[in-house]
């Protein structure tokens, strides 16, 4: 795969102390659809915007094929953006939006027609395209927007939170079709987001932003099962995070003991001998409640007291507290009638179990 | 029924004091000038009467639309430099200035004279371009001319030149706000299309400061082709405006008549010229963000 946008060591600075971006180095192949994931301040926008041309980095170089953009305006980048509330010039209806940069770049008219015209079907808005901004839904024109900037054919479509200022039911469904959109046209997409869903359902790779810095790149799936870091583990759905020491380094398998249990935690090269103190990480899904009598012998198991059942509708999320005093969470499905029946008590004393394999340890001072 | 009296009652009850007020120094006068429009005028003052005498007089005599015909130049020539100083200032303002508090100060900078007495800014301006003024001296001491010149004042372009330093603030201020509503991501938007900043200007951020444009032009016009201080401080015979006109017959000649007559014309003139301007505003404004 050929690299459609590098990003080479750019740093950032906003005035003259805010560190916006801090040697961040990012390769983007083509056809691939990545998402710039962080809280807000990470600096995962000011990357877009400095690809965009939008902010011209301090230092570093920014490389869109094979040409070097770093000096190159906005204007003369052959990408389009689709940014976070759409930007649609409200004195012009949807279809002069879309015909704009057309027409100022001197198109001729038949072909530019044609070329609107065939954009405005492919996102359903042709019973629109005569409207004005603001006398369209805010789905409408998140989809004119892309419109607008799908009809140059960029090379790479940037996307603004694109989905931020709509409502939660239209998110999801814009979500997929963002996705399949993207899988069709067989476009780069470089997408930011602080919604960890959206970067988890709809990007090929996330990188994820942390104080100027990429915290991790990977796939979705890296990134949920295998956190780079305690940020990230946090950061990435809901994990539980506990106290332990190692006690014992055999192979690959480290032991660990917590309060008064042995755990084994999956290889990690945070640790670097016996006696070290360590975050212990595991994701609420992947424990499970041990019934009396059920084989447990290859999972770590805690004994631990219900403090709170939390009802989420398709699952329960049971609270335990540990002997460290810390929370630990583990989501029961309801899949059956008779899963609700088997929910422990509050003030039960149970068992609770997960596998080595989901078990991952993070230095402990890397906690916050 | 009765709570909605009452509510009523009271809505008027907080608005009758600036009521009272409106009706007696906006109406009254009104009325008394309309009513003295058809009076005949009579040697030494004039009689109550019906009649379009004064009408026909405006008409008929070409002196007096010609007068009406040279306000409205000079207004309009007012209006127009008003807006290419104006409009390039209020860009520069909420485009390129970074700092808020430099915004702050520079367009503060056009409103404090607004607090200046409008005689003494009208004034100023006798003294910068009279024979004796800043203007002559320096053109003699740097040898350009060997005497001053009356060259600068007591003509049109002396009075374009006070005016337009005087109402221009009224030219700034809507246009500033104008262009400030206009959010900043849509020249963003305009050159990631692939166009370039003076076709973004033209096509996107003039199109959404017309509004502002035309309210500025406007306020400008109108306050200019009403003045009569200007005229006379710098006006000279060829500045002599409407209302220099109305002052004389309400004064000197005394025929009020005439005068009120004068007057209603150029308040059916100004109704217009507002009216329109506010339509094609509502037809260029369009919701933003």
């Amino acid at each position: 795969m050929r690299p459609i946008i590098r990003i080479e060591g750019v740093t950032k600075t906003f005035g003259s102390k805010v560190v916006a971006i801090q040697d961040v180095s990012l390769s983007i192949n083509e056809g691939e659809f990545v998402t710039l994931l962080g809280p807000s301040g990470c600096g995962k926008t000011t990357i877009l915007r400095m690809v965009a041309g939008f902010e011209m980095p301090d230092r570093g170089r920014i490389i869109l094929g094979d040409e070097d953009v770093t000096d190159v305006p906005p204007y003369r980048r052959p990408l389009n953006m689709v940014f976070q509330d759409f930007a649609l010039f409200p004195h012009m209806t949807i279809a002069q939006n879309i015909n704009y940069g057309l027409k100022v770049k001197g198109i001729p008219k038949p072909q530019a027609k044609k070329a609107v015209e065939d954009v405005l079907k492919m996102v359903e808005l042709v019973s629109e395209s005569e409207r004005r901004p603001n006398e369209l839904s805010g789905g409408q024109r998140q989809r004119a927007a892309l419109a607008r900037a799908l009809v140059h054919k960029p090379k790479v479509l940037l996307l603004d939170e694109p989905l931020s200022s709509l409502d939660a039911n239209l998110r999801a469904q814009l979500r997929v079709e963002l996705k399949h959109l993207h899988e069709k046209l067989g476009l780069t997409f470089l997408m930011v987001t602080h919604d960890q869903t959206e970067a988890l359902v709809m990007a090929d790779r996330v990188v994820l932003m942390q104080d100027g810095r990429i915290a991790q790149d990977g796939t979705p799936e890296q990134i949920y099962d295998h956190p780079a870091s305690i940020y990230v583990a946090n950061f990435i759905g809901t994990t539980n995070l506990f106290h332990g020491r190692v006690v014992a380094i055999n192979g690959g398998d480290i032991t660990i003991s917590s309060g008064d249990q042995e755990l084994i935690a999956r290889p990690s090269l945070a640790v670097s001998g016996i006696g070290d103190d360590v975050a212990v990480c595991v994701r609420p899904e992947k424990a499970r409640i041990v019934s009396p009598g059920t084989d447990s012998t290859n999972l770590n198991t805690m004994t631990v007291t219900v403090e709170e059942l939390l009802y989420h509708g398709s699952s329960v999320r049971v609270q335990f507290r540990l002997k460290s005093d810390d929370l630990f969470l583990v989501d029961v499905p309801l899949a059956t009638a008779s899963d609700r029946d088997r929910l422990p008590k509050t003030g039960e004393e149970i068992t609770v179990g997960f596998a080595p394999g989901n078990t991952t340890i993070f230095p402990w001072e890397e906690r916050r | 029924m009765k709570h909605s009296t009452r509510r009523t009652f009271e809505k008027y009850g907080v608005l009758s004091a600036p009521l009272v007020w409106t009706f007696i120094f906006l109406f009254v006068p009104y009325i008394l000038l309309f009513t003295y429009s058809f009076y005949i005028k009579q040697f030494p003052t004039f009689t109550p009467a019906f009649q379009f005498g004064n009408y026909a007089q405006i008409i008929a005599d070409s002196q007096y639309y010609q007068v009406i015909f040279r306000s409205a130049w000079i207004a309009g020539c007012v209006a127009l430099s008003a807006l290419f100083l104006a409009y390039p200032f209020a860009y520069f303002l909420v485009f390129k200035v970074r700092s808020a508090r430099v915004r702050m100060i520079l367009y503060m900078a056009v409103i404090v004279p607004l607090w200046v007495s409008y005689l003494l800014r009208a004034y100023t301006w006798k003294t910068i371009l009279g024979n004796e003024g800043i203007l002559n001296s320096f053109l003699v001491w740097a040898g350009i001319f060997a005497e001053p010149s009356d060259l600068f004042l007591y003509n049109k372009f002396s009075m374009i030149l006070t005016l337009t330093y005087i109402f221009i603030p009224f030219t700034v201020m809507p246009i500033y706000t104008a262009l400030e509503k206009i959010p900043r991501n849509l020249t963003e938007a305009s050159h990631d299309l692939g166009v370039g900043p003076l076709q973004t200007f033209w096509n996107v951020i003039l199109p959404l400061s017309m509004p502002g444009v035309i309210a500025g032009m406007t306020f400008t016009f109108c306050l200019a082709s009403g003045d009569f201080v200007a005229p006379m401080l710098v006006g000279g015979p060829d500045g002599f405006m409407i209302a220099n006109l109305m002052t004389s017959q309400f004064g000197a000649a005394m025929n009020w008549p005439l005068g009120s007559a004068l007057a209603m014309i150029m308040l059916v003139v100004v109704l217009t010229i507002i009216s329109l301007s506010d339509k094609f505003q509502r037809a260029g404004r369009v919701e933003l963000g």
